[in-house]
């Protein structure tokens, strides 16, 4: 008798299981079909972002009809999973994973939703009184961090503590280091742990059980200062940390892919991102490459112009003035000329082209991809000085002067550096005149200015129009033209424009006394020099 | 019979016992009513729990039918590298599940690259993995094929040994009475060895039930269609919703326990051998 019972059992068992199987599959094609016809997007998503892609997908969900999947998991872990499968449609995830879905190649368009930023976050009624990154050495006090390699809020710990000059002190008291923040946040949740340094954002989730102390604002990472480069990331900005949407190449239903990026990029998404704790997404600081995504109605196509990205806050000024004066969309492409030039070459995508230098359309015309051209305006180098000018210079001969501490571009990386010599000369100096007084040398025009406004140089070679974003601490001082190298930067209409009349009109208006206006605005030189 | 090992076992016995409920006891009081009561009233933790309850009976059935025949192989023929496979399925369970699950994906990706090869033969085979990777990959019967991975590993050890523990002679006679090598296996090997089995089949059972990594990997955490229990539990503590987490984690081992017990009643053996 005791022999036959797990026979019994067996086919008992075997019965139950397949009717929960089939029961499992109509439970799959229930949720493929409740929706008529739409297939659902599969959006992933990483980090913190979670609950308010859940929310947002909900009301995109009871507004359009169409169904959004959110599958979770730490933003590297989604990454294998895009790579291997090569399924779905969109990708959230913050600062690094962005950059590397692109260099990847898995991904061909990113958004910037949001950005958030780091805090302290301690038990509800802060027990241990902190106040501030420096109580955190305080004895006794049990600090849990996320891994200083593998997180982004890792890396910025250590620049933060570098800052408060407590790198080596704060050793001692760190107890443990989680992968995410999530994590570290739970430990001071469950007492494990009296402090923790997390998104803004984990904090938020767990708010009714802890309290967030701001990190000081002189502590916090500076723009164009704070960034590290790997291999992997490219260049990761520690100071503003985006939370990133990127539209996958494996999608087979990219329009409604990009509809539902349209809904999370405008005010309702936006709404909601802050709701969760996020700050708001810096819309003067795009991604590299981010273009806006093609909202889901509107007559007509869009122009799509390829725009270097030191020149994009005028031209993006332009550009919405053009649109609201003729009703001709245009799709922007912000990013170095160089990269716009091949994509241009690669993709045989875009209606105008307007890099930062007049050698690019040249370049461009060479390869056969432009149809005409135009000149646009002239990139002006200055010298920038601390406000009142203490050390008192009026010229480039100025810098050469014992004592003064000079910041220049370096010459291969980038435009300002390569000028650099060629003003000198101008000037009746050697090439290596201001190596003496050389204190810093910078990959881009931007770290200069900064350079001089936290007063680590006392002049640079930028650009004036660089300069004049810095004028609250800054000052400009010009040199004349005849000592002076001007570059000029030329705008082309392109062969593989698809609508070359619509394009041409651009074209015109970017020449016209309106755009003159807002170029001049933001400091940018357009009429030429005598 | 008051002998004083008999009061050290005893005590000890009673210590582990008295830890797993301190744990549960614990969790229980962390986690408080309202949450349990909001865990037992969300309709998609409720998805889950089928969902959970499904496809791992599902995974163990597969893995029992799996291990019955290949744990009697190799528990009786003389196979050539009997030591390597052994060892294998061993290590199969050192392996950790989250590489199992990334595993099946890249094993996946290979074959259904091999879509594109010149010859025919391999054409098939990724024609074959797409058409599967199509049906398991963020889909239900994904999490059955990751449980099935982990847990068949722990069917076919204890199912082996079960078989080992048996007499072979009890075959022979089997088949001297005019049974075929299957009947004497069928009829002979599988009764006697009925309690192993039925021991391979509930700890695949529970691995199936309670593992997570490898389903979050090959078949996503999508809440309301791939999302099983403990998909629910790490969903939960990766916002810091601890309290939900251990709502969800008591309503599994309440499940477990009812399982087991139920399964007990039924076989009326114990699970490691006679009540």
């Amino acid at each position: 008798m005791k022999s036959r019972s797990p026979m019994v059992l067996f086919s008992v068992r075997s019965v139950v299981a397949v009717l929960l199987l089939t029961a499992a599959g109509c439970r799959k094609q229930f949720g493929g079909g409740a929706s008529g016809k739409a297939k659902p997007l599969l959006c992933y998503v990483g980090g913190t972002m979670r609950p308010a892609m859940e929310k947002i997908a909900a009301e995109y969900t009871a507004e359009t009809g169409r169904p959004v999947l959110i599958d979770y998991a730490g933003s590297g872990e989604l990454l294998i999973k895009i790579r291997t499968t090569r399924k779905g449609d969109l990708y959230v995830c913050h600062t690094p994973f962005g950059a590397a879905i692109m260099r990847e190649g898995l991904a061909d368009r990113v958004w910037t939703l949001a950005s958030m930023g780091p805090v302290i976050v301690v038990p509800k009624g802060n027990p241990k009184n902190i106040r501030g990154v420096r109580d955190l050495t305080r004895p006794g006090v049990r600090l849990i961090l996320t891994h200083a390699q593998y997180s982004t809020t890792g890396h910025i710990c250590k620049v933060i503590f570098r800052r408060a000059g407590i790198s080596d002190t704060i050793t001692r008291n760190i107890v443990s280091r989680t992968r995410g923040g999530g994590a570290a946040a739970n430990a001071v949740v469950l007492g494990t742990a009296d402090a923790a340094i997390v998104w803004s954002a984990v904090a938020w989730l767990r708010r009714d059980k802890l309290d967030v102390v701001p990190i000081e604002p002189e502590f916090r990472p500076q723009r164009d200062v704070d960034a590290v480069t790997s291999a992997t990331y490219g260049r990761i900005e520690m100071d503003y940390v985006r939370v990133m949407m990127a539209l996958l190449k494996c999608s087979r239903q990219r329009k409604a892919a990009e509809e539902f990026a349209a809904f999370v990029l405008s005010e309702k998404g936006r709404a909601v991102f802050a709701q969760f704790g996020f700050s708001p997404a810096d819309p003067n600081r795009p991604a590299p490459g981010e273009t806006p995504p093609r909202p889901a109605t509107g007559g007509g196509p869009a122009l799509l112009v390829h725009c270097g990205a030191g020149l994009r806050k005028p031209v993006a000024a332009i550009l919405e003035l053009f649109t609201k004066q003729t009703g001709i969309r245009t799709d922007a492409n912000y990013s170095g000329s160089n990269v716009l030039l091949s994509q241009i070459e690669l993709t045989r995508k875009g209606d105008v082209y307007i890099p930062g230098d007049a050698d690019y359309v040249a370049m461009a015309r060479k390869k056969g991809l432009v149809a005409e051209d135009r000149p646009f305006c002239r990139f002006e180098p200055a010298i920038l000085v601390k406000q009142g000018n203490p050390k008192q210079i009026r010229g480039v001969p100025d810098l050469a002067r014992p004592g003064v501490r000079v910041g220049l571009g370096d010459e291969k990386a980038c435009a300002i550096g390569r000028l650099t010599a060629k003003i000198l000369k101008r000037n009746g100096m050697a090439s290596d005149a201001l190596k003496k007084n050389l204190v810093l040398s910078t990959m881009t025009a931007n770290e200069l200015a900064v350079a001089v406004k936290l007063g680590t140089v006392d002049a640079v070679i930028v650009w004036r129009a660089v300069g004049a974003m810095y004028l609250d601490s800054c000052e400009i001082v010009r040199i004349p033209p005849a000592k002076n190298v001007i570059v000029p930067v030329r705008v082309a209409l392109l062969k593989t424009s698809s609508v070359p009349d619509e394009a041409r009109k651009l074209l015109g208006f970017l020449g016209s006394a309106q755009a003159a206006d807002i170029l001049r605005r933001h400091h940018y030189q357009v009429e030429a020099p005598r | 019979m008051t002998s004083p090992f008999r009061w050290v076992a005893t005590a000890i016995l009673f210590l582990f016992v008295g830890a797993i409920l301190f744990l549960l006891l614990a969790d229980f009081i962390y986690a408080d009513i309202p949450s349990m009561k909001e865990a037992f009233a969300a309709p998609h933790l409720r998805r889950a729990a089928l969902l959970s309850l499904g496809t791992s009976f599902a995974a163990a059935l597969l893995a029992t039918a799996v291990a019955v025949p290949a744990g009697y192989a190799l528990s009786r023929y003389p196979l050539p590298g009997k030591m390597f496979f052994d060892t294998l399925i061993d290590a199969s369970i050192v392996l950790p599940p989250l590489v199992a699950g990334i595993s099946l994906l890249v094993a996946f990706r290979l074959s259904a690259d091999l879509q594109t090869s010149q010859f025919v033969v391999l054409r098939v085979v990724g024609i074959v993995a797409a058409w599967l990777a199509d049906r398991m990959i963020y889909q239900p019967a994904g999490i059955v094929l990751a449980q099935f991975f982990i847990c068949a590993g722990y069917a076919l050890r204890t199912i082996k040994a079960a078989f080992d523990s048996t007499d072979p002679r009890l075959e022979l006679v089997a088949e001297t009475l005019g049974c075929t090598q299957f009947g004497a296996f069928w009829r002979a090997a599988v009764p006697a060895a009925g309690p192993g089995i039925a021991a391979g089949a509930v700890l695949s059972w529970a691995r199936a039930f309670g593992v997570f990594g490898p389903i979050m990997i090959v078949a996503g955490a999508v809440r309301g269609r791939t999302e099983v229990l403990p998909t629910a539990i790490y969903l939960e503590i990766s916002i810091g919703r601890l309290e939900m987490a251990l709502a969800i984690s008591l309503f599994m081992i309440l499940v477990s326990f009812a399982v087991l017990a139920v399964f007990r009643m039924f076989v009326r053996t114990s699970v490691f051998g006679a009540v």
